[in-house]
């Protein structure tokens, strides 16, 4: 009896790891999940959303996940940016990060909410123009 | 027949060192994944609600939960792993670490991005955490807070239940490449692409890349190599339930898999390139034999007198 009843645990837990595999294979979640980060075809350009520091003199500098959304991680700080772009939430990010960056990088005089198309291969061969590029947000560093 | 087979199998015996050997591994792995990520953990309570998207257990909330719990969060969980470590007091401290653990790494792959470097660890753990793991190696242990589990189950079927469940995720992984990309996989276009996307949006999220692989998207020939081997791997996990020698081979692989990606990719599996989420494949209870010889040594071998000259047995040839 105890060991059915191990049996029927153990497959269980079977059973729930590789329960995904009825979903959607492009559904993810944790720790359950389709594991499906590089499984789809991804094509040369794609958009990339970000923020991005104007300094003083016009230049552009690229922010660190620290400051666009207070992670180590740099996947979840342009998805953050991501989800503020299609949730017209934008502004407020902007703002939030212009109070981090205004602390952090005293010479920056604005902050723009960024989605930006590259060729990522070409990119790394020294191409680096954006193929295209929408400002979603300005905002003042302070 | 093969359902016997399988029975005798999955309860073949095993030492009480064996779930105890990878508890320690499991648990000094967590400990250390936690105070490496510490102030990122401790972030975690000040983040944007901009970017709240819960998954999993936390699917139902539909805000971040107060900066104080979280940081309560990350003092318990941090606390019951060095407990769960330890075998202290392990049939609460055990389950309460797991859930602990599942919480914390949940709500850190609740922003818009799934984490999926803490995925086995947490299923490792969430195993050893409600199993008899701390009959041995364990202040409970030494406290005689232990009793012997029925003959009948043993010791032997929680590192084997870890095993199927650490070949369960990459065959996942691997199935999710056939039903998204099909064979089309194979041609390595999609996976240079990754390559190149990945490197790129780190560059623009002003984070280090991988130098090798911005050096290697300029080249289309070796992406079709790394993605039949990688798809390999990934396919071939179940094999490594089945024979000691093909267990050796396939974690050397997956290790040689998680490796690549670190360096085209800069992406750090590191529960995997630890090589703690394979330990369940193998008899780990003969480190402690190896650690005891070793202390043993150390401690009891009187030191070498300098420049004495070895003994006729010692000496080469």
């Amino acid at each position: 009896v105890r060991r059915r009843l191990t049996l029927l645990l153990a497959g269980a837990v079977c059973a729930a790891v590789v329960s995904p595999v009825l979903r959607a294979p492009e559904h993810d979640s944790f720790p359950l999940s389709t594991y499906p980060m590089f499984a789809f075809a991804r094509s040369r350009v794609e958009p990339v959303s970000t923020a991005v520091a104007i300094d003083r003199a016009g230049h552009e500098h690229f922010l660190t996940p620290e400051l666009v959304a207070r992670t180590d991680e740099p996947v979840q700080a342009v998805a953050t940016v991501d989800r503020a772009v299609s949730g017209g939430t934008a502004d407020r990010l902007c703002r939030e990060i212009a109070r981090r960056v205004a602390r952090a990088r005293p010479g920056t005089a604005t902050i723009e909410i960024v989605t930006a198309e590259w060729d990522s291969v070409r990119f790394f061969e020294g191409d680096r123009r954006p193929r295209a590029r929408t400002v979603h947000a300005r905002c003042p560093a302070r | 027949v093969p359902g016997a087979v399988i029975t005798r199998a999955f309860f073949a015996p095993a030492p009480a060192e064996r779930p105890a050997v990878l508890r320690v591994l499991t648990g000094g792995f967590a400990v250390v994944w936690m105070l490496a990520r510490l102030p990122e953990l401790l972030r975690l309570a000040d983040r944007s609600p901009v970017g709240f998207d819960p998954v999993g257990v936390l699917g139902g909330l539909d805000a971040p939960v107060a900066p104080v719990a979280v940081r309560a969060l990350v003092g318990v969980t941090f606390a019951l792993g060095i407990a769960y470590t330890l075998g202290w007091r392990f049939r609460a401290t055990g389950p309460l670490f797991a859930l602990a653990l599942l919480l914390l790494t949940t709500y850190r792959s609740s922003w818009g991005h799934v984490l999926h470097t803490d995925d086995l660890l947490v299923l490792h753990v969430a195993v050893l955490g409600v199993t008899r793991s701390a009959d041995a190696w364990s202040l409970d242990a030494a406290a005689g807070r232990t009793r012997r589990p029925p003959p009948e189950t043993g010791y032997g079927w929680p590192p084997r239940l870890m095993a199927a469940v650490l070949a369960a995720t990459y065959l996942l992984a691997g199935i999710a490449k056939l039903r998204l990309s099909g064979f089309d996989w194979l041609d390595g276009e999609a996976l240079r692409n990754h390559v190149a996307y990945d490197n790129l949006r780190k560059v623009v999220a002003g984070s280090p890349s991988s130098p090798l692989g911005r050096e290697a998207v300029a080249h289309a020939w070796p992406f079709a190599a790394m993605a039949w081997f990688g798809l390999a791997v990934e396919l071939a996990a179940p094999l490594a339930l089945l024979h000691h020698a093909a267990r050796r081979a396939w974690a050397a692989a997956a290790w040689a898999f998680h490796a690549g990606v670190l360096a085209m990719m800069a992406i750090t599996f590191a529960y995997p390139l630890s090589g703690v989420a394979f330990a369940p494949l193998f008899p780990v209870e003969r480190l402690t034999g190896a650690v005891r010889r070793t202390l043993r040594g150390r401690w009891r071998s009187p030191r070498p007198e300098p420049c004495a000259s070895p003994s006729p047995a010692e000496s080469p040839g």
